[in-house]
């Protein structure tokens, strides 16, 4: 039997539309397509809990999933509305079901909190585009999630706020010298959470058109000196996704292959499908 | 006793009047500069191998460093400019002195004590090198106390050290050389090296892309002229200007490559834990 997913989508709406104008795939479709890859023949629902209907499928219980993956989002995890809080039932909810979650950016920062821990603003700031040198702690090195991977690597990243406080049963798995936490196994409940501060799901091209939505917002940060240089940025991620083979590109910008292959840059989702995912549905009597 | 220090030169007199032609200056200047910033009463020699056998009095000093040179040992082992420095760097082992290399310094130290060097099956590492590791045996080596366990570094080299010999351990490594960084215990001496470029900054970088221009051009480094001109004229002004960090964020330089005191932290461990030791040695 081939797993079920259930992709969450924490974007709000008028987030989403936004991204979608600027040539952005939206999150969930990014999620699914990169479950589908590392998972062939699986099943994904993709869900939107910003939206006012945005529950389960009709007729579907959360334990009817193998997975719960949850994309990034640009909600803030620390304050107090409805649509932060409904996503924390949600995970919370995920982990009283045993479903295995895994996820991005936000996603990590959700399972840390719904499990007691907490998140701050990263007194770095923004740390954007590529994330240098995140490093494997000793538990990481030792760790499933990073069975193959080289215990140093580059990674996609857009964030501003940081897991400060990782809740007891938790292990941090990785960080760098911006960001303490760059992964997290949140074992709460009756569930098991492995998040990532970065993204795996994101291609250079996705990159591009995430950073090119939010030029006007990086130059005022100080990333563009002006709008042209932002461009110009924007231009030189889209040769290179078209012309990976442009050497002279990789160099310049510091980009290898922890982040060009697709391969290498996903390990953690096929890695959670086969020692998470899998071993769980055996577990649970579902594998038919 | 006044603390002396010999910095050897790897270049010959040639490649050095490039360097000064364009008002540039060359490796050993940059370790003068740096020595001198941080132990500003000692005498800083700088002796020219290449140039001619040397002719120094080891006893008189307290720590010899050998810097980077556009020589190769592969292939050039009888060449006299490549002979002499290996000769010294044995001498240099037999006096126990204290000894630091990089680059260049690291490849003769490791010939000269029975290991080997190769020119790198990944070509030229050119610019930064990403994503250096410190290994276990480094982290509880001296060289790399308050470094970041993870750090970029300059680097422009085609040869690296492919054999250690028995004495020798590896101390740092990236995906394009195993041994960016090694201590090698050979007759009396300790050796402490590294491949990269501590005393390089980030405008001695954009000076030696200048100088190298055809030959990075040639090996791809850059689509053409324009491209080249473009970074030269970035890294310049991400040294001048520290409130250019969008191009700092741009060529994904950090704190490591940036800060001094982060950047030349081995040339800063070594003399702490090797020279200055020495010197209080009765």
């Amino acid at each position: 039997m081939k797993p079920r997913f259930l992709v969450i989508d924490g974007y709000l709406k008028k987030s989403r539309d936004e991204l979608l104008a600027g040539g952005a795939t939206m999150a969930g479709d990014q999620y699914s397509g990169m479950l589908k890859q590392a998972c062939p023949g699986a099943e994904c629902d993709i869900v939107f809990p910003c939206d006012g209907d945005g529950g389960l499928p009709a007729g579907v219980q959360l334990s009817d999933y193998d997975g719960m993956a949850w994309t990034g989002c640009s909600l803030t995890v620390f304050e107090d509305n409805k649509e932060v809080n409904a996503q924390i039932e949600l995970a919370r909810a995920g982990f009283e079901a045993g479903v295995p979650g895994f996820g991005s950016c936000w996603a990590a920062q959700i399972a840390v909190v719904s499990a007691g821990g907490i998140c701050r603003p990263n007194p770095n700031g923004r740390e954007m585009g590529i994330a240098r040198k995140i490093a494997l702690t000793a538990e990481g090195r030792g760790h499933p999630m990073y069975t193959g991977k080289s215990s140093v690597f580059d990674a996609f990243i857009s964030h501003v706020d940081e897991i400060t406080h990782v809740p007891s049963g938790s292990t941090v798995l990785s960080g760098n010298a911006f960001t303490r936490v760059q992964s997290v196994s949140v074992v709460y409940a009756n569930g098991t959470f492995w998040g990532l501060q970065y993204h795996p799901e994101y291609t250079l091209k996705e990159m591009a058109r995430l950073t090119w939505c939010r030029i006007d917002v990086l130059k005022k940060l100080g990333f563009f000196k002006d709008r042209a240089a932002g461009e110009a940025y924007v231009e030189l991620l889209e040769t290179l996704h078209d012309d990976p083979a442009r050497s002279d590109l990789r160099w310049l910008l510091g980009i290898d292959d922890d982040i060009l292959n697709e391969r290498v840059r996903r390990l953690e989702v096929k890695n959670w499908v086969e020692h998470l995912v899998l071993p769980t549905m055996v577990q649970r009597g579902r594998m038919g | 006793m006044k603390l002396r220090l010999l910095v050897i030169e790897g270049n010959a007199k040639q490649r050095r009047d490039a360097d000064y032609a364009l008002g540039y200056c060359c490796g050993s200047d940059r370790y003068r500069t740096i020595l001198k910033k941080m132990l500003p009463d000692a005498e800083i020699v700088v002796a020219f191998p290449a140039d001619g056998h040397l002719d120094v009095q080891l006893s008189d000093f307290s720590g010899v460093i050998i810097g980077g040179s556009g020589l190769n040992i592969p292939g050039h082992d009888d060449c006299p400019k490549v002979r002499h420095q290996i000769e010294f760097a044995t001498a240099v082992f037999e006096s126990g002195l204290p000894f630091f290399g990089s680059c260049w310094g690291l490849q003769v130290a490791a010939v000269a004590s029975g290991g080997q060097v190769g020119s790198s099956p990944r070509g030229r590492e050119m610019g930064f090198a990403r994503k250096i590791q410190i290994l276990d045996t480094g982290l509880a080596s001296p060289l790399f106390t308050g470094k970041p366990s993870v750090f970029d570094a300059p680097a422009i080299h085609v040869d690296e050290v492919t054999h250690l010999p028995s004495g020798g351990v590896v101390l740092a490594a990236n995906n394009h050389s195993t041994v960016q960084a090694a201590s090698i215990n050979y007759l009396n001496g300790e050796f402490w090296g590294v491949q990269y470029h501590p005393e390089f900054d980030v405008e001695h970088m954009a000076n030696l892309t200048e100088l190298f221009d055809k030959m990075v051009l040639h090996e791809g480094f850059y689509e053409n002229e324009a491209t080249l001109k473009t970074h030269i004229r970035q890294l310049r002004d991400v040294h001048r200007d520290p409130g250019r960090r969008d191009l700092a964020w741009l060529l994904g330089l950090g704190q490591d490559i940036l800060d001094d005191g982060m950047r030349e932290r081995e040339i800063r461990n070594w003399i702490d834990h090797q020279v200055m030791p020495h010197m209080a040695r009765p």
